[in-house]
């Protein structure tokens, strides 16, 4: 299950106070990289302390180098949202 | 890979806003692309756009070039500003907007 693969990569290397990981791949039917099953487009929102001082750009290479493999090998695209835990007035809000 | 980054430096160069895109700025063929360009429009920005669909060496090239594995890519004044979450977010809080005008670029804004 690769987002249970994702879930658990993201676990390990950023420690998050808050971690959500969505298969959107149902979004994106027609799209050239659709594939029935899902598992090709995911949306991740992460909270970690590693991203603070870190600018956007910065923030989302750390996540794509995490998840290289998974890039490489059938996953399409990721929507991120990463936030260090000072930007998070309320776990609400994230 | 070399000519390829010859062919993206020389088209950052000569453009002050340039959009690494899936089909073109009429049809955009690819949701994230569409928003970008949508933002870019919006702000009436003019840009240079580049279709990697029309080329696969340009298309695996400028992920390497950026250290970042996927399309759109928006680069201003040869800066890499960000894929289309960072570009949305920006938008959204006006920083886009900051940045265009800090790198002389005018916009409707």
């Amino acid at each position: 299950m690769i987002k249970a693969r994702i879930e658990e990569k993201l676990h390990t290397a950023f420690s998050p106070t808050y971690l959500k990981v969505k298969d959107e791949s149902h979004l994106h039917v027609g799209h050239e990289n659709y594939r029935p099953g899902g598992n090709s487009h995911f949306s991740v929102t992460i909270v970690s302390s590693f991203f603070c001082g870190m600018n956007r750009i910065q923030r989302h290479q750390k996540v794509y180098a995490c998840l290289e493999e998974e890039l490489k090998s059938g996953v399409h695209a990721l929507r991120l949202k990463t936030l260090c835990p000072e930007e998070v007035a309320s776990p609400e809000a994230v | 890979m070399s000519d390829v980054f010859d062919q993206i430096r020389k088209d950052l160069a000569s453009h002050e806003v340039v959009l690494y895109m899936k089909g073109n700025d009429k049809f955009p063929m690819c949701g994230f692309s569409a928003a970008v360009v949508q933002i870019l429009k919006t702000l009436n920005v003019p840009f240079k756009f580049v279709d990697v669909l029309q080329d696969a060496e340009i298309r695996e090239g400028i992920k390497t070039f950026t250290n970042w594995p996927t399309i759109p890519q928006l680069y201003v004044k040869g800066e890499f500003v960000g894929g289309c979450d960072i570009v949305r977010e920006m938008y959204q809080m006006g920083e886009l907007q900051d940045l265009l005008v800090e790198k002389g670029i005018s916009t409707s804004a």
